[in-house]
């Protein structure tokens, strides 16, 4: 029986291979079905670069459209999203898709993926697209071998992410430094959670979890014995009278179960001696809980705790510190263990997101991108329009246009940043049109914006401009940043975190204005800030041995900042703060702050803010007793005293 | 060597009258220049001249908790000091001002103390002269000898012209 099903399989496999696949329908108003089907017959005949290319001719002229919102409209056509879809996934994974149509099912798999659009518009919108796009499409080809109920809903949601995070085998953490053991089978950890999930034994909140935050969830680093142990013994509550620990909003609290202790309970060895510290047993969460650790067991912990239940979480890196943050809520994900209330913007994902981005920040505006309907349809139109290849001045202006459908799409932004860094031709004057683009457009997550713009800086079209070009450059970013912040209170985080993240602009502006291109490590936002407050050692040292022109470009730089940031007085401030720590013995620099000074102080009084021109005038008196200049000292000392009648 | 011949400030206080003009001349420190260690949120710089003058209430300057805070006159030039009047924060806080030092230099960075306090006290009027010999120096450095905030409302320092 068995040998006649694979005879007949293999025999309509050759009638198949040698029947030439049907023609593409025309894509404009095509049923999405038509579609599918045809890829169908493609994959049949496993003709998957044929198919790509065949989809890619079709969609140019459909990318053509010059209008942003044609353009948009086209896109999210049944019929043309599943093409666009299908043709994105070939562009990238063409020849690993035609490696598993070779093996048993393969075909049917590739048949299955190609009809699915949401399953491939995961793939490429959930993090940076899959380093190794075979290993991931493998994983999810025996995910869906195992299980014919992978092919939708929640289940598929959970395949896609497994398929992503288990790519790459996950070594769970208590077997960390012993490469012989075993990674965790992804098919079973799909199964793990499908079967929690089928058994009511996850939080409610599971149920509706988009792939991105599934990610988070599969990814924990344990055996499936170790997360049973938290659904066995994790108390209810943190101590008598708090909140129920085991729900969503308090989940991540679990992070305090463990005793901070910095020697081992049992033989004094410090924590930092990894698992001496443990007596050499198995990292297990039990044994985290029995002997007790530092901010990393404490965020590992709670981060385990709550994907243990189905909640996304995961750890935080700080530095010299490890915090957490899980999904306390609908669409809201919260801190905890942080060092400061400095959380997002000092945090770092240490690579979760691929090539896009580390800062903490991607974890907020994932959550809010994903929540915006025009996402999907920004990433729809920016893949037909780069269908149709053009030199960088050309297309740059239309893909930022496009960018406006949605334009928090950090997406977007990475990929355009992606090819500006790559051509040598690419004019300064673009790159500011584009720096300052998208500093507007992700006002609300600076950072992430730096990262973009650093990778661009380290393009050769920026480093060949000229210094006094670039310096203006800078100038003109910050302005464009502290234009684009209309409420301050709004910021995420609020005030706080705007002025960090404030502060990393203008550090790295200083930084860039010093002659440095390199980056400044895992955590930018405190560097920068050293570099800022002037505490940064090597360019203390780069500042010792400036000359006087070098010097110059920073005091400048700092100076246009200051007096040119009218409307936003309280950044401008950031400048000054700075500026005067270098105008000890310089009577320009000092004419210059003072200006500068007066011009924020005058904006303050202008708008009834005295208790903040106050501010100003004290930072200038303190200023004039560390360099003793006695005219600030006296003349502020007037100022303050008039002010504060 | 110096600490040797440090005075304790609370123990001399009662002692020393530095109104008698021909023995400690004049306060020489109205125009000098004022630094702080560091600044906190009840600062008010505003003030910190006050510290030279007729003073301020409660107090004229006041630091962050720091290890040994200090506030420091600049006399624009060496001087010939003769002594020191200081009078602490006027409210319920000058118990924070327990282990007063000060020190003089010449030049702002050796320094020699040359006295200290044995515990907190409203006010401390302390000679400088070495026998009737003023002591030379620009600089004049008032710090707690151990972690805290420093804040005082006046501070003169008295000295002679010429040599």
């Amino acid at each position: 029986m068995r040998w006649t099903s694979l005879l007949a399989g293999a025999l309509a496999a050759i009638v198949t291979l040698t029947t030439a696949a049907a023609e593409l329908p025309p894509l404009a108003n095509a049923a999405p079905e038509a579609i599918a089907a045809h890829a169908k017959d493609r994959a049949a005949h496993r003709e998957f670069v044929a198919l790509r290319d065949e989809l890619g001719a079709a969609l140019a002229p459909i990318g053509k459209e010059s209008d942003p919102k044609r353009l948009a409209a086209k896109a999210d056509q049944p019929g043309i999203a599943l093409a666009i879809a299908q043709h994105e996934l070939l562009r990238i994974a063409a020849e690993a898709i035609a490696t598993i149509a070779t093996e048993e099912r393969g075909p049917a798999f590739a048949q299955w993926l190609l009809g699915d659009i949401a399953t491939m518009e995961e793939l490429f919108t959930t993090g940076a697209p899959p380093s190794d796009p075979l290993a991931t499409l493998r994983v999810l080809f025996r995910i869906w071998q195992s299980d014919p109920s992978v092919e939708s809903g929640l289940l598929r949601r959970i395949a896609v992410a497994t398929a992503l995070e288990h790519a790459t085998p996950v070594l769970p953490w208590s077997e960390w430094g012993d490469t012989s053991a075993a990674t965790i089978d992804p098919v079973r950890r799909y199964a793990f959670y499908r079967d929690l999930w089928s058994t009511r034994k996850l939080f409610a909140c599971f149920d509706e979890l988009a792939t991105w935050e599934l990610r988070r969830v599969v990814d924990l680093p344990l055996y499936d014995e170790d997360i049973l142990w938290f659904h066995d013994t994790m108390p209810a509550r943190l101590k008598d009278g708090a909140p129920p620990l085991r729900s969503q909003e308090e989940i991540g609290n679990a992070a305090f179960l463990i005793p901070y202790r910095d020697a081992s309970p049992t033989n004094g060895t410090s924590v930092q001696a990894g698992k001496p510290f443990y007596d050499g047993k198995r990292l297990t969460p039990a044994v985290m809980l029995e002997y007790g650790g530092v901010c990393g067991a404490v965020a590992k912990f709670g981060s385990f705790a709550a994907r243990a239940f189905g909640v996304p979480a995961q750890p935080l890196g700080q530095e010299g510190h490890c915090a957490l943050c899980w999904k306390h809520a609908a669409t809201d994900w919260r801190t905890g263990n942080c060092g400061s209330e400095d959380d997002w913007s000092v945090s770092n994902l240490h690579g979760l997101w691929g090539a896009w981005s580390s800062r903490g920040a991607m974890i907020p505006l994932m959550a809010s991108l994903h929540a915006t309907p025009s996402f999907m349809t920004s990433q729809r139109s920016f893949a037909l329009a780069r269908l149709n290849e053009s030199e960088l001045r050309k297309r740059l202006p239309r893909e930022m246009d496009i960018a406006k459908l949605c334009p928090t799409n950090v997406c977007l932004w990475r990929a355009m940043g992606e090819a500006i860094a790559g051509d040598e031709n690419a004019r300064l004057e673009e790159i500011r049109r584009f720096a300052e683009a998208l500093l507007v457009a992700l006002h609300d997550a600076p950072q992430v914006a730096i990262d973009i713009l650093t990778l661009v800086e380290n393009g050769k079209a920026f480093r060949a401009a000229p210094a006094k070009d670039r310096d203006r450059y800078t100038v003109d970013l910050v302005k464009a940043f502290a234009g684009a912040i209309t409420d301050p209170k709004a910021f995420p985080g609020g005030e706080g975190q705007l002025a960090a993240a404030f502060r990393e602009l203008l550090g790295r502006s200083v930084w860039l204005a010093s002659g440095k291109t390199s980056g400044l490590g895992d955590w930018p936002t405190l560097a920068y800030d050293a570099v800022l407050k002037g505490t940064h050692g090597p360019w203390k040292d780069w500042w010792a041995t400036a000359g006087a022109s070098e010097r110059a470009r920073v005091v400048d730089l700092l100076a246009k900042v200051a007096t040119s940031l009218t409307k936003r007085p309280e950044l401008a401030e950031q400048a000054l703060g700075r500026l005067v720590t270098l105008a000890e013995s310089d009577d320009a620099v000092r004419s210059k702050a003072q200006k500068a000074a007066d011009g924020i102080a005058e904006s303050y009084a202008k708008s009834g803010k005295r208790p903040e021109a106050l501010r100003v005038y004290r930072t200038m008196i303190l200023a004039g007793e560390r360099i003793a200049h006695r005219p600030w000292i006296r003349d502020y000392t007037e100022k303050a005293l008039k002010i504060r009648d | 060597m110096f600490l040797a011949t440090a005075i304790a400030l609370a123990a001399l206080r009662a002692d020393v009258d530095l109104s008698d003009r021909a023995r400690f001349g004049t306060v020489i420190s109205e125009d000098a220049l004022l630094r702080c260690s560091s600044t906190s949120p009840w600062d008010e710089p505003e003030f910190h001249m006050s510290l030279l003058g007729e003073g301020h209430e409660p107090f004229a300057f006041h630091t962050a908790e720091e290890a040994q805070p200090w506030v420091q006159v600049d006399l624009g030039r060496v001087r010939r000091l003769t002594g020191v009047a200081i009078r602490n924060r006027t409210d319920g806080n000058g118990a924070r001002t327990s282990s007063l030092r000060m020190s003089v230099s010449t030049d702002g960075a050796a320094w020699n103390e040359v006295a200290t306090a044995d515990g907190p006290a409203p006010e401390w009027n302390l000679s400088l002269l070495n026998g009737d010999a003023p002591r030379e120096a620009r600089y004049l450095r008032v710090a707690l000898g151990s972690k805290g905030y420093l804040h005082l409302s006046r501070l003169r320092v008295y000295g002679k012209e010429g040599s």
